[in-house]
């Protein structure tokens, strides 16, 4: 089959109303916890979400994982936002938001693919707050949205995508590298028509983008090389994209880390088998977390 | 290090303990911590029980000063170097060698006429982990491998443990991990018993000796390594002796070959010229030519 041109997947984009749309909630509950801290009403927060019965009830779910660091269990809403903080709520909401954007049915599993956004986000964050990186949430917000070009694919070109992840998962290889060779394009393009499409910030859509070329990234490089570290970082601990990929990586050599290195002193202090090791006491959680959110 | 005794140390620790810790810190980098001295005495007290003795001081002594000190600290250092292992233990970091170094190993190597590989099982315990090795090795040989040699060097410094090795007779619990077909394939059934022994064909490429990590004028002799394997043994090293046994596996491995260790251990402030490999599942270091 020949590879897809640009504007032949532009045309569907353009002709097809099947990319996801976010959920109404999201921008409101955005805007809430975006002021300036002192005026942050939690109560109408709350409140938004409570309207959303399922939305409420996974974010609770999230609210109770070890991995945000509630140390007791919280049985509502107002208990959670009040425990959680206005950052790591937001978080939350963000991520089962961006949760109930999946398609439905088809050869792949989505559930995968949330694994490895949420791990990632979750090392994105660790990792910029080790490194001294100025806004760990961001790093977040990053991780957790860099491969949704991966759903577009799902939802856009289905039949090549799934043509292209069959391969690339019997292979054991990188998925990005399969896209290219079998349809022409990879996630980061789709991925960077979706953030178009939703008007996300523009560093977002840099590191949808750009996390598999980081020397390419200008708006923000340091973010963009931390998701593509954190990427890198799940994928070799079994977070990957639903299949195990042969592959070895030396993330001092990779330019993503030269990137780190250049931006950060700590990096040189950073002892990486310790780092990785906290990495895989993620996976499990991680797992048991999205299984729960999938089955609400 | 200046390790001696107590009267900063545990009052219920005898100063005794504490000499014949620095003793055995000196001769073969094992330190004991204060957290450790307790198994330290328990396992002297098994000596003692032996030899008849009844206090750590005599047993110090012996350690010292008699004709038998040599003998002596090999049988203590028998005590206290026993491991737990087991065939096919760290799956991902096997898994690594097999699928990812050893083609890699193989394709560097595939112009030179004499294709030979060699690979080190550091502290290999009750050799466990070289007939594993062997066992992937002989998988390999007809594809990967194909017209190599290949021979796997196992050291350990507990002599129990080396005859062990040499036996090469397991249990379930030692073999838990080896699927029927391998177990047929490697291993031949001991007579009345429900135990295995490895086969010959797997034993030939497996030589085992007497090794302390320590022992600068025998540790220069272990050269031209493609991977080493020391899993879970520097664990008993302080930060000094850890730093003299990397710089000989360093000086070891040919260029760009492997060094594993065991799960959570890390070169991190202890040696600066490995560079951090990960795997799947598993992380290695390989060894990179100095850049100063």
């Amino acid at each position: 089959m020949p590879a897809l041109s640009l504007s032949d997947l532009h045309r569907r984009v353009e002709n097809l109303n099947e990319l996801p749309t976010l959920p109404a909630i999201l921008f409101p509950v955005l805007n809430q916890l975006s002021a300036n801290t002192d005026d942050i009403d939690l109560q109408k927060t709350v409140h938004l979400v409570s309207h959303d019965g399922a939305l409420s009830t996974q974010v609770l779910h999230m609210a109770n994982s070890p991995l945000f660091g509630m140390r007791q269990r919280v049985n509502t809403l107002r208990a959670a936002a009040l425990t959680l903080g206005v950052h790591r709520l937001r978080d939350i909401v963000t991520s089962c938001c961006l949760m109930q954007v999946s398609p439905k049915g088809g050869d792949i599993n989505v559930s995968s693919f949330w694994e490895h956004s949420l791990a990632c986000a979750l090392i994105a964050r660790n990792l910029a707050r080790k490194l001294g990186y100025s806004d760990p949430e961001r790093a977040y917000l990053a991780g957790l949205v860099h491969d949704l070009g991966i759903l577009v694919n799902m939802l856009l070109i289905p039949a090549e995508f799934t043509r292209a992840y069959k391969k690339a998962a019997a292979e054991q290889r990188p998925l990005r590298d399969v896209e290219l060779e079998e349809m022409g394009l990879s996630h980061e393009i789709t991925g960077d028509l979706l953030s178009t499409h939703w008007c996300l910030f523009d560093y977002l859509s840099e590191v949808m983008r750009r996390h598999h070329d980081v020397e390419r990234a200008t708006l923000d490089p340091m973010l963009t090389a931390l998701v593509n570290i954190a990427d890198l970082l799940c994928r070799t601990s079994g977070l990957g994209y639903g299949y195990q990929e042969n592959f070895a990586v030396v993330l001092e050599e990779e330019t993503a880390w030269k990137i780190i290195a250049a931006h950060s002193q700590r990096a040189r202090h950073l002892d990486m088998v310790c780092f990785t090791l906290e990495v895989e006491a993620y996976v499990n959680e991680v797992r048991k977390l999205v299984s729960v959110l999938f089955h609400l | 290090m200046s390790t001696t005794a107590p009267p900063l140390g545990n009052p219920a620790i005898s100063p005794a303990c504490y000499q014949i810790r620095d003793l055995i810190y000196g001769v073969a980098g094992i330190f004991h911590a204060e957290n450790r001295l307790g198994f330290l005495e328990d396992r002297c007290g098994r000596r003692m029980k032996e030899l008849k003795i009844t206090s750590l001081r005599q047993y110090h002594e012996l350690l010292t000063r008699s004709a038998e000190r040599t003998s002596e600290m090999h049988h203590l250092l028998n005590e206290i170097t026993v491991g737990e292992t087991c065939f096919f233990r760290n799956q991902p970091q096997l898994a690594a060698l097999q699928r990812l170094l050893l083609p890699s190993i193989a394709n560097s190597k595939e112009k030179i006429p004499f294709k030979h590989l060699r690979i080190w099982s550091a502290g290999c315990s009750t050799g466990e982990e070289p007939y594993t090795l062997a066992i992937i090795l002989m998988e390999e040989a007809a594809r990967f491998l194909r017209g190599f040699t290949f021979e796997i060097i196992a050291t350990d410094l507990n002599d129990r443990s080396l005859l062990r090795c040499q036996e090469g007779i397991y249990g379930d619990y030692a073999l838990r991990n080896v699927s029927p077909e391998f177990l047929r394939k490697y291993f031949e059934p001991v007579p009345n018993s429900r135990e295995y022994r490895i086969r010959d064909e797997v034993r030939r490429y497996v030589k085992f000796s007497r090794l302390n990590l320590l022992d600068d004028s025998r540790m220069v002799f272990v050269k031209s390594l493609d991977v080493i394997f020391c899993c879970n043994v520097l664990i008993y090293f302080d930060g000094v002796s850890k730093k003299r046994v990397i710089q000989h596996f360093y000086n070891n491995l040919l260029p760009h070959s492997y060094l594993f260790l065991g799960h959570a251990e890390s070169l991190f402030g202890v040696h600066d010229d490995f560079r951090l490999v990960h795997f799947p599942g598993a992380m290695a270091y390989i060894k990179t030519p100095v850049q100063r």
